[in-house]
């Protein structure tokens, strides 16, 4: 019998491959999709996490304002929570170069925790050497020299001994894996870069902050990471505190003497601590954001792929048992038992399952971490990933797709073994007919033409495939809204901001030391070039609420004069212009400190009341009336520069002035955000594919069954004299029906999931916006139908190839 | 020329290198208002020649007029044409559409034409008009072949072709649906054709042709038709 079994099971492979190959390609795709979604969050996460490893970026950081020294490493190497210890000096300084100047973030190198990633060139080996950043500086930079300029503080300019350094190297930090520099109170508050310079250029005895690893390796972004993490970050805090008590206490030794001990003590202060975890540094934390996007897409598309995957295999193997009941009938009255006859059936689905696991399990671990990895990868300087294949998962997607696969096929044939065998010999009577639902709304019904009549109670014939249909189709319209959805609510903000909300476009910063004359100097250079343009203080700081603090760009205005500049609105609506205590903050500011128009929050120790809520999208800002140029000095220029000046050269030159601290275009900061949201097109390039690959498969299995199923039916209205035209389109308007209702309730489907996915994203700069322009629906459903179309053209040919003699014979 | 001429024809089928000659120097006609009987044992080539008389398939050599017109020339296009004008076609096992009431299945065939008759008055004749709303599955098989009768007859086409008609039903039901054919061939003056292997089906024919190994074997002019009811087999 096992003989008979295993040649039987060859032929019907033979005669049936497409059937076979149906069942393999539908369970790759879904294996695929599930497993190679899945596998992108641990790839993009493992990648940071040997990055990090190689590099030993910190555990943990820990500052105090008074400083720290050799006898506190000793202190923390005691814990047995940490193994590298190191302490570094690091300070922002204004820095000059031929390539940028600016504020930079200057630190002494260490040498066993954070280590910079060398790119180019080599490390520095005599104190007046140092590497720099990959993203400001090229590898053409190597032997060009930087120096601190005059502007810092004589304090800063005495902790290093040189003020000029040679580049040696090019490097990146794992400190600093986004484009995220951090904040300083210099100039406009905004780092450029770092810079790393040889130890013994630093002239101080004091360390500014100590990194500290943990003894410890556990998983990035795992719960063990934040629970040894938080323990860890207590005891050094225990510590940390015992430290700055001695050091506060020898300070005061020292100067007690000259000053006296009450005198001293105020001098030195009480010193401010911090212990700072990763979640602390931008670039990491931002990088756990975005996994946590690529992990909440990856929960969302796959369900569609391994329902249709069941759906599909299950019509197909109750097809192919059908078709072989006769066959069945024979085996039965010759005596086989129903478990040897059904195991032809099983071992034909789970082999064609198993191996389109493999197929599936293999090429999506690899691909879909790599088609995600190109999109996040300009984002992030981190090494590729890892294409680990998951064996819990493996086998997680074998057992699964052979319980589906064996199940469906046991379910389809054991409904049919234990009929008799006389019974199987005997074809099944055809599904009658029925009335449908609609005949029953005679007014609807009677205007009807009779083939739309005929096509609409097909289609509800077999509720079964129109089902499947129905949720294929309203999957590739859900995840099409989905997809061009994410891009109107992410591309489009920064359009906004720059068309809409913002009408300068050029922005000066001025020294905090500038006086009136330097700014009428100042002034002098633009006057030619533009419309207009209007002094503001411009600085960023904590805003606190009743629940929570928030940094933002605080924009103090004095009365009247930024209505030109900044337009205030919400929706369509303007706001006023606050004037006296009153401030209007930004949505996601208002939204991440709770707060609601009529509430209080407080700047710079004052009280404000929320007098209006704006539209912005990128960045976060209180606006404010300015009274008092003593608190708000007037630092910054919003310049609307006439449209035939020539906007570089007039940068340069305000950059020349030695008031001008620094000079932003508008249009370079819009060019780079977009750039960096870029990444969206490929997102939705991704989903357009995903969703026709769906359609197709959908239509195409379905369609295909349809079809053979109704061989005789189609010959026979040949026969009568349906022309090619008529004859498809009296099979294939189902189709073109249940797109259009599938299409139309995707639309809301894809909103909710738009929803979803929407919600997932967290990034504090950024606004997104929730919403799904008109036209990203239209192109849904279109797109949706036109899958339908291309589906149905391909399967005229099928239609017509079609032989009129199906009608003439016997029934099997 | 007679209603229906066939001449010399040959028809071969290619399967790879095998070819297999299905019908070779067929010759016959058929006048119009004719019941014509083509009997011959399975195998003998009658479902070849009936897919050629009916449009359905092409010829290899030789030709076929039917009512002046050379159907062997035709092209696919006006090969549908012919099928969906001229020809009524009643099949053994009916090939009804499960999904569509009686009245809709002659419907189907008479929205295809201009000059059709009303479905519900064609069912009328067929003695259906009781279950002009039921569909295929509620109707015996002997009602099923009276709607498929109906259907080829609504189009008022110039020939009626009948594969086996009898050839799923019992005796007596079997012996009803000739007589309704018959009886149409007789009242409307169709030209009724019918495919069969039962020899007894001669008696009830103007004319029959007798098929044998894919020729003509022989064919006769029956000048005392006997009707339906009287024949035995």
């Amino acid at each position: 019998m096992n003989k008979y079994i295993m040649k039987s099971l060859f032929r019907s492979l033979k005669s049936s491959m497409g059937r076979y190959l149906s069942i393999f390609a539908i369970i790759a795709l879904g294996v695929g999709f599930f497993a190679g979604l899945k596998n992108c969050r641990p790839a993009m996460v493992s990648s940071a996490d040997g990055y990090f490893e190689k590099y030993n970026l910190y555990d943990l950081r820990v500052i105090s304002t008074l400083g720290l020294d050799k006898d506190d490493i000793n202190d923390f190497s005691e814990l047995s929570e940490f193994k590298d210890i190191e302490g570094a000096y690091s300070e922002t300084l204004y820095i000059s170069s031929q390539k940028a100047s600016g504020v930079f973030t200057v630190s002494t190198l260490t040498n066993t925790v954070n280590l910079p990633q060398l790119l180019y060139g080599q490390m520095p080996s005599e104190k007046d050497e140092c590497i720099v950043d990959a993203s400001v500086f090229g590898e053409d930079d190597i032997g060009k020299t930087i120096t601190i300029t005059d502007e810092n503080s004589g304090e800063s300019l005495n902790s290093f001994s040189e003020k000029t350094y040679k580049i040696t190297g090019i490097a990146a930090s794992p400190e600093y894996i986004s484009s995220d520099r951090g904040t300083t109170s210099l100039g406009d508050g905004s780092v450029m870069g770092y810079i790393y310079v040889h130890p013994d250029s630093y002239t101080g005895d004091v360390f500014s902050v100590i990194y500290l690893t943990f003894s410890e390796k556990f998983d990035l972004y795992s719960d063990e990471y934040d629970e040894f993490s938080e323990t860890a970050s207590q005891k050094a805090e225990l510590v940390l505190e015992e430290c700055a008590q001695r050091r506060k206490n020898e300070l005061v030794d020292a100067l007690a003497p000259i000053l006296g001990q009450e005198a001293a003590e105020e001098i030195i202060g009480e010193p401010t601590l911090y212990v700072l975890n990763r979640d602390s540094n931008t670039g990491v934390a931002l990088y756990e954001n975005d996994t946590a996007i690529v992990s909440s897409i990856a929960n969302v598309f796959p369900v569609f792929f391994v329902l249709i995957a069941v759906l599909v295999c299950m019509t197909t193997m109750s097809r192919m048992v059908n078709d072989e009941r006769t066959q069945i009938g024979t085996l039965k009255a010759l005596g086989c038992g129903n478990v040897s006859i059904a195991m032809k059936y099983i071992l034909y689905s789970s082999s064609s399952a198993l191996f389109g696991c493999l197929a599936g399990f293999f090429l999506g671990t690899y691909i879909m971490p790599k088609v995600i990895w190109t999109i996040y990868q300009a984002r992030y300087t981190l090494p590729d990933p890892n294409y680990d294949f998951d064996t819990l998962m493996f086998f997680m997607c074998i057992i699964a797709s052979l319980v589906c696969s064996v199940g469906v096929t046991s379910y389809s044939c054991f409904r049919d073994l234990h009929e008799k065998p006389a019974e199987l010999i005997r074809p099944k009577s055809p599904k009658a007919g029925k009335k449908i639902f609609l005949e029953k709304i005679g007014v609807v019904w009677k205007r009807l033409s009779f083939l739309n009549k005929v096509c609409l109670r097909n289609t509800f014939r077999y509720k079964k495939r129109m089902f499947m249909m129905l949720v294929g189709i309203c999957g590739c319209t859900a995840l099409l809204v989905t997809g061009f959805g994410l891009k109107d609510s992410i591309a489009n903000v920064v359009n906004d901001q720059y068309d809409e909300i913002f009408n300068y476009n050029l922005s000066v910063s001025v020294n905090d030391s500038a006086t009136q004359e330097d700014i009428d100097r100042i002034s002098q250079i633009w006057r030619d070039d533009s419309e207009q343009y209007v002094f503001v203080y411009q600085e960023q700081s904590d805003i606190v609420s009743s629940s929570a603090s928030k940094s933002a760009y605080v924009v103090a205005s004095e009365k009247n004069s930024l209505e030109n500049f900044v337009y205030l609105h919400n929706g369509g609506e303007a706001i006023a212009y606050p004037e006296g205590n009153n401030a209007v903050i930004t949505e996601k500011l208002a939204e991440n400190l709770s707060v609601e128009v009529g509430d209080s929050i407080t700047v710079k120790d004052r009280q404000y009341t929320v007098s209006g809520i704006c539209d912005n999208y990128i960045n976060n800002y209180v606006y404010i009336e300015n009274t008092d140029t003593e608190v708000f000095p007037l630092n910054r220029a919003y310049i609307t520069v006439k449209s035939d000046a020539d906007m570089g050269k007039l940068s340069a030159s305000i950059r020349q002035d030695s008031s001008c601290s620094s000079v932003y275009e508008l249009e370079t900061e819009r060019r780079q955000i977009n750039d960096s949201l870029s990444s969206m097109d490929y997102i939705v390039a991704v989903v357009i594919l995903c969703s026709g690959a769906l359609a197709f498969i959908v239509l195409y299995n379905l369609t295909n069954i349809n079809i053979i199923e109704r061989q005789r039916e189609i010959a026979t209205v040949k026969v009568l004299g349906f022309n090619r035209m008529e004859a498809s389109s009296y099979v294939l308007r189902d189709n073109i029906i249940l797109s259009v209702i599938g299409g139309i309730v995707g639309l809301p489907l894809g909103k909710l999931l738009h929803f979803y996915v929407m919600s997932q994203i967290q990034v504090d700069m950024i606004n997104f916006d929730m919403r799904i322009s008109v036209w990203s629906y239209v192109f849904a459903i279109s797109l949706t139908l036109i899958f339908t179309l291309v589906s149905n053209f391909f399967m005229n040919f099928k239609i017509n190839k079609i032989n009129m003699s199906e009608s003439l014979k016997s029934i099997e | 020329m007679s209603y229906i001429e066939v001449q010399n024809v040959k028809k071969d089928y290619k399967s790879g290198e095998l070819k297999v000659t299905a019908l070779h120097d067929v010759s016959f006609q058929i006048e119009k208002g004719e019941i014509c009987v083509i009997v011959g044992e399975s195998g003998a080539g009658k479902t070849t020649l009936l897919n050629i008389l009916g449009g359905m398939d092409t010829l290899t050599e030789g030709r076929i007029y039917v009512d002046g017109q050379e159907i062997s020339a035709y092209n696919s296009r006006q090969l549908t044409e012919y099928r969906r004008k001229d020809i009524g076609f009643v099949f053994q096992f009916y090939n009804l559409i499960p999904n569509l009431t009686a009245l809709e299945n002659v419907e189907i065939a008479a929205q295809l034409n201009r000059n059709s008759q009303d479905a519900a008055t064609v069912l009328g004749q067929v003695g259906l008009e009781h279950r002009i709303q039921n569909f295929p599955a509620q109707l015996s098989g002997g009602e099923q072949q009276r709607v498929a009768i109906a259907r080829a007859l609504a189009k008022n086409p110039k020939l009626l072709l009948c594969d086996e008609p009898t050839g799923a039903l019992d005796y007596n039901t079997g012996k009803t649906i000739l007589k309704l054919l018959q009886d149409t061939g007789r009242n409307t003056g169709m030209t009724v054709v019918i495919i069969t292997h039962n020899k007894a089906l001669c008696d009830m024919a103007d004319r029959v042709i007798k098929i044998k190994s894919g020729t003509v074997s022989s064919s006769y002019i029956n000048p005392t038709p006997t009707p339906v009811e009287n024949i035995e087999w």
